[in-house]
């Protein structure tokens, strides 16, 4: 297959300033089924979420800005 | 009564609306955010470092629990056992002419015991300045793999919604051999806008004490505070976006005491010392999408970070939630990680910086990061989720996109295995 | 989490609760609950029944009296008001007298001369409506909830379970549709709908989390003379069925908007398909010719059945890229 497009790989990034941009659509209560779905959570998985961010912080210099909360270190 | 022409569309769609919710009963009152369904995660995580390095193996647990109409609670719980090495400093290597390759003598470590490849007696270190020998790179010296320690954590977290308003308020302790934290938070949701916004204004504050296993009486506390203001914004029907910016501001001790630095002009490994202040900012975009064709979820985070010890740093990470039929969904994801050096950061030091604040810490190295992973989850019953993951990280100081690519020698990899339990009852 | 599934007979329908809980027996005395308030309502607002509040009103109407009535049925004589104004005089809870020339089971259309009397004791106009007085300028008027009880009843029936606590399940009432919450695993209900034209198969279904749907269509009852369609939706104007949709299903908020608003679509007829698409509604319009359109989730439902139809005939030759 050729990709006769190489922009066509970057479109999710072009995804949100485009997006952020434009004006918002209102959303009626009844045309959330698709937000509503567990897979469309923030955070589809948060216990893992919590091991996993855990692990960069420890092994990373930065942290946070997921949310607020926690602590301990377990960090060598 | 006089009958008017219809009116203009809008205004009739208005009109029923108004006179419907006048209609007594007619809309819950409950209608605003409410507590979650009581659920219980349970999880078995084991984590490895390439070279027989650190292992962690982690136990964890999330209880929620609806207390009547307007408040939850989660309960979590956690019990990571730590074992094998880790880096202490790093030792210049010297090549010479006639194809020696010589690690330069090691007078004193202070701090954590380390131990070096060379047995007998040390060798002198040769002339750097006479042209036959160079430093040519560097090595790690680890603490040995003894190392073991144990971390128990729980906290709570309490959630009171009332109408379109969520508060939360949360506290927990975790608990090493050597390191202590207590922290809280409190936070408040306001949904706006029919909910297509929601508005989230948050603090935490933790207050830390370590008591380093290789030091006698010795103790130093260090406090954090993070401030988050986050926006949820409905785009459409299938997109949602996030925005968080977080403020952080650690104070007191930040120095890792098992850390050295390698001193060429003394050939000393003296303890580290950073700054007793870091202000950290982040701003975290993250966008899902929903896919109605393939019934897709996909999930793109992008992490902003930039702190006042000069280190910047890219995350970006995607994952896609694919259900194949029968329950089973198949999670995919990729994540990349890119940070600068902190100003005080060298792989070793010719002598002590003026300013007093020096880290030979992998960590504070300027570097990148690939990891990927996937993961299996089905739906067993209506209430039971099985999850099964893996994920491999590999650490290259060449994938770095801010140019600090002289710690390859601290180039490591690990993988994260993962088992969890979801039950709905 | 466990299902609760509560089916039974009201209002001249099948109805149907499906209702998802923790604990089954509480799951079970909120559904028998709100049951309870569905078979209130039609005693309460039936016109069949010599008890109910209807023929009390009724009985005012033919000696062209007065009558006071109680918050809730003033609060849906307000309602029936704003659909009567907002449908420039369609929508009429007069229009009920109609039926008296208009026997759907006798196969046979109003005499001449019929339906000019009944003309002159129909139209909210010759009524006086100041809260919680209702006055009756003509006498032999007659009013009629029909229009608008039974999707109250589901929105009520809804609000009820979620109060009450469930956030999963679903209220159908005779084909009027309202969502409590998603199914327990966040994913919608997919609601059928009828082909008006050949009842005995789906249109397609669409895909609800919350809100109402509503239809109004001349399927359910209807006269064939000579082949021409007479539907049992009265224009209350000229007293005969309102000509040029054969159906129309809405989605709003609640059950009363969405029935209301197919209703009055119906009566105005072709001009409905206009009025609707500038509402901004999702809806889906089926005219007598057969002829479909819609906007919304509806539009995506024909496209998805126009791709199928295509995809069934036999395909040409594929092209090559």
């Amino acid at each position: 297959m050729i990709i006769r497009n190489p922009l066509m790989m970057c479109c999710p990034l072009l995804i949100l300033p485009a997006l952020t941009g434009c004006a918002i659509q209102p959303v009626a209560a009844w045309e959330r089924g698709n937000l509503a779905r567990p897979e469309m959570a923030l955070e589809p998985y948060p216990l893992e979420a919590g091991f996993r961010q855990h692990a960069f912080f420890s092994k990373e210099s930065v942290s946070g800005g997921y949310g607020i909360g926690g602590g301990g270190c377990g960090c060598n | 009564m006089a009958v008017t022409d219809h009116g203009l569309p809008g205004r009739t769609l208005t009109a029923l609306t108004g006179a419907a919710l006048a209609l007594p009963g007619l809309v819950p009152d409950s209608q605003a955010a409410t507590p979650t369904e009581r659920q219980w995660d349970v999880g078995y995580f084991y984590y490895e470092e390439g070279d027989d390095r650190m292992r962690v193996e982690s136990l964890k647990q999330s209880l929620v629990l609806p207390l009547g109409d307007q408040l939850d609670l989660t309960l979590n719980g956690v019990r990571d056992s730590i074992s094998g090495a880790s880096p202490i400093y790093n030792l210049p290597e010297i090549r010479c002419r006639d194809g020696s390759v010589i690690t330069p003598p090691v007078i004193s470590v202070s701090g954590a015991s380390g131990t070096t490849a060379a047995g007998g007696p040390r060798p002198e270190r040769p002339a750097l300045n006479a042209g036959d020998c160079r430093i040519d790179g560097a090595r790690q010296v680890m603490l040995d793999g003894t190392f073991q320690d144990v971390r128990t954590a729980g906290d709570f977290k309490l959630n009171y919604y009332r109408g379109e308003t969520t508060l939360g308020f949360g506290a927990g302790l975790s608990r090493e051999k050597d390191y202590d934290s207590n922290f809280m938070s409190l936070d408040w949701r306001q949904e706006l806008n029919d909910k297509l916004s929601t508005l989230t204004l948050g603090y935490g504050l933790a207050s830390d004490t370590f008591t380093p296993l290789n030091k006698t009486n010795f103790s130093e506390d260090k406090e954090s505070h993070q401030f988050l203001l986050g926006l949820t914004q409905v785009l459409g029907k299938n997109d949602l976006l996030q925005t968080n910016l977080t403020f952080g501001y650690d104070q007191g001790y930040l120095t890792d005491p098992y850390k050295n630095v390698y001193l060429l002009s003394t050939n000393a490994a003296v303890e580290e010392v950073r700054p007793d202040a870091r202000r950290q900012w982040n701003l975290l975009t993250r966008y899902v999408h929903y896919f109605d064709g393939p019934k897709a979820a996909l999930h793109l985070d992008y992490r902003y970070s930039m702190s006042d010890w000069g280190i910047d740093a890219h995350t970006l990470e995607t994952f896609w939630i694919q259900p194949l039929g029968q329950g089973w969904q198949l999670v995919p994801r990729l994540r990349y990680y890119s940070q600068g050096e902190a100003d005080f950061y060298r792989s070793y030091f010719e002598s002590l910086p003026a300013n007093g604040h020096y880290s030979s810490d992998y960590r504070l190295a300027g570097f990148g990061a690939i990891s990927g992973g996937l993961k299996l989850t089905k739906q067993v019953t209506d209430q039971a989720r099985l999850d099964l993951g893996v994920e491999f990280y590999d650490r290259q100081s060449d994938y770095g996109l801010q140019g600090h690519a002289d710690s390859d020698f601290a180039d490591y990899g690990f993988t994260i295995y993962s088992l969890s339990l979801n039950l709905k009852f | 989490m466990q299902s609760h599934r509560l089916a039974f007979r009201a209002m001249g329908s099948p109805c149907e609760l499906q209702l998802f809980g923790a604990d089954p027996r509480e799951t079970e005395a909120i559904g028998a609950r709100a049951r309870a308030d569905v078979l209130r309502l039609e005693q309460t607002y039936s016109r069949y029944r010599e008890d109910s509040l209807t023929s009390a009103i009724n009985r005012a109407a033919a000696a062209a009296g007065t009558i006071e009535v109680d918050p809730e049925t003033a609060a849906l004589l307000d309602y029936a008001h704003t659909c009567y104004r907002e449908s420039g005089g369609l929508f009429d809870i007069t229009s009920g007298l109609l039926r008296r020339a208009w026997r759907f089971d006798s196969g046979r259309l109003p005499e001449p001369g019929e339906i000019a009397p009944l003309l002159a004791r129909i139209g909210w106009d010759k009524v006086v409506w100041e809260r919680p007085r209702l006055s009756f300028g003509v006498p032999g008027m007659e009013i009629d909830f029909g229009g608008i009880g039974k999707e109250y009843a589901a929105d009520r029936a809804a609000a009820l379970c979620a109060d009450a606590g469930l956030h999963h399940g679903l209220v159908n009432l005779g084909g009027d549709i309202r969502v409590i919450g998603p199914q327990p695993d966040g994913a919608p209900w997919r609601v059928g709908l009828q082909d008006p034209l050949r009842p005995e198969t789906l249109l397609g279904g669409v895909l609800l989390t919350g809100g109402a749907i509503a239809s109004s269509g001349d399927y359910a009852r209807c006269l064939v003379i000579d082949g021409k369609r007479y539907g049992h939706i009265l224009d209350p104007r000229t007293g005969w069925p309102a000509r040029g949709l054969a159906a129309v299903s809405v989605i709003a908020a609640t059950c009363v908007v969405a029935g209301s608003l197919s209703t009055i679509a119906m009566l105005k007829g072709r001009d409905g398909i206009p009025w609707l698409g500038a509402l901004g509604v999702p809806h889906l319009w089926v005219d007598v010719d057969g002829r479909q359109g819609g906007s919304g989730v509806f539009a995506d439902l024909l496209e998805a059945r126009r791709a199928s139809f295509r995809a069934a005939a036999p395909a040409r030759s594929a092209e090559s890229d």
